[in-house]
């Protein structure tokens, strides 16, 4: 196909960075931001690279922020004794939209993976090790149910003898179907069955 | 439909997953599309499958969970992905591997029922065979049969040859036997078969270190 402008090739090509994005959409998006959004355009042009300038990672959690320590971190009403250990900001943001931890959090960076050669140390291990010596009751693991969820669990509990280590429970979830679930869920939420009476 | 294991599954593009699955016909991989289908998959699960069409990267067109995967955590689970991790780095994609899919099975068995060290020097032996190394430790490398009262160094290729009776580091006929008649009661002789196989392996898998070995070390620490 012929192209009308170069340019107009780059910005679909840059967007099609976003996920869920293929070459149509892009050209979609491309379409309506320069014909009919172009004053949005260039806000999103401009917030975009504002963010990409200012915003780093909490040195104390590594959530997003735009300062050294984020807001969860420096709010004295929250209790520094107990610390949520999540794999990805996305899963702070989901608990804190739940409004159902009061405490801590600590981000890794994914969860550790030998066969995709993903080391502790590259899921800030280290880093997590750091923020639970300088002192907390409680860490709760709120880690993906998968094999590196379970393997980066062991070793993070591996590395803290005597400290209180608490995991999310693992079965059915809200409104979930049991005859749609596999196999591995139900041998779970059968095993972590509770007594009813 | 073909019975494997699923020894590692990765996320693929939006709702796909990459797998790599052990089946009689060796190390295989490819794609499983949609996010429910894929998600399901987690390594140690035995399932069937239905291939689609050979193409570069194969796509499994029907999977059926044979039950649910081998439940390990703790330090068996970090043993069975270095097993994994032996599969995916050493076997040969698409070679034929008839008997090692039921070694693996027993191996995860004998990892959740808590038998650790003595299945994976089983498996690892297996995954040698599989590869071509299964040299005896039976008679030294010119053919004499090994005494049990003298010692021998073993070399990862050539086998087992006399060494100085003061030599540190040789190890004993009657050792090396038991090793190879895999009788592994005793802690010396395991640790012995440690020892020979990871000589083997290390020389298969090259500069590049085994990640689950480091976890392992690491988590054991």
């Amino acid at each position: 196909m012929k192209s009308f402008s170069p340019l107009f090739d780059e910005l679909q090509r840059a967007l099609q960075v976003l996920p869920g994005v293929g070459p149509r959409s892009a050209q979609r998006m491309a379409l309506n931001l320069i014909e009919r959004t172009p004053r949005e355009a260039k806000t999103l042009a401009s917030v975009l690279d504002q963010a990409l300038n200012e915003i780093g990672h909490c040195q104390r959690c590594y959530v997003l922020s735009e300062t050294d320590e984020c807001q969860i971190c420096t709010d004295a009403k929250r209790d520094h004794t107990r610390l949520m250990v999540v794999e990805s900001p996305g899963q702070l943001l989901a608990f804190e939209r739940a409004g159902l931890h009061d405490g801590q959090y600590f981000v890794l960076n994914g969860l550790i993976s030998p066969l995709d050669g993903v080391s502790p140390d590259e899921v800030r291990i280290p880093q997590l090790l750091g923020r639970v010596r300088e002192g907390v009751d409680e860490v709760i693991l709120a880690l993906t149910s998968s094999v590196e969820g379970e393997a980066t669990a062991h070793y993070i509990k591996s590395q803290c003898p005597g400290i209180t280590l608490t995991r999310l429970a693992r079965g059915i979830p809200m409104g979930g179907d049991i005859e749609a679930l596999d196999p591995n869920t139900l041998e779970l939420a059968l095993g972590a069955r509770e007594r009813w009476s | 439909m073909t019975p494997g294991w699923v020894l590692h599954r990765r996320p693929y593009r939006e709702s796909s997953a990459l797998v790599e699955v052990l089946t009689a016909d060796g190390r295989q991989r490819g794609v499983v599309r949609g996010q429910g289908k894929s998600s399901q998959l987690v390594a140690f699960m035995p399932l069937l499958i239905d291939w689609g069409p050979a193409r570069d990267l194969r796509s499994l067109t029907r999977i059926e969970p044979m039950g649910p995967s081998v439940s390990l955590s703790g330090n068996p689970l970090l043993c069975g992905l270095y097993v994994n991790e032996l599969c995916v780095r050493l076997l040969p994609q698409d070679e034929a591997c008839p008997g090692l899919m039921a070694d693996y099975g027993r191996t995860l068995g004998a990892l959740r029922d808590g038998e650790i060290e003595p299945a994976l020097r089983r498996f690892e032996r297996a995954l040698l065979a599989q590869l071509g190394f299964d040299f005896s430790v039976a008679a030294t490398a010119d053919g004499q049969p090994l005494e049990d009262d003298l010692r021998y160094w073993v070399h990862p290729e050539s086998g087992p040859r006399l060494a100085p009776q003061t030599a540190a580091g040789a190890a004993f006929g009657r050792d090396l036997k038991r090793v190879q008649a895999q009788a592994f009661d005793d802690a010396g002789v395991l640790k012995l078969a440690k020892r020979l196989n990871r000589q083997r392996l290390n020389a298969l898998l090259g500069d590049k270190p085994l990640q689950s070995r480091l976890l392992i070390q690491g988590a054991n620490s």
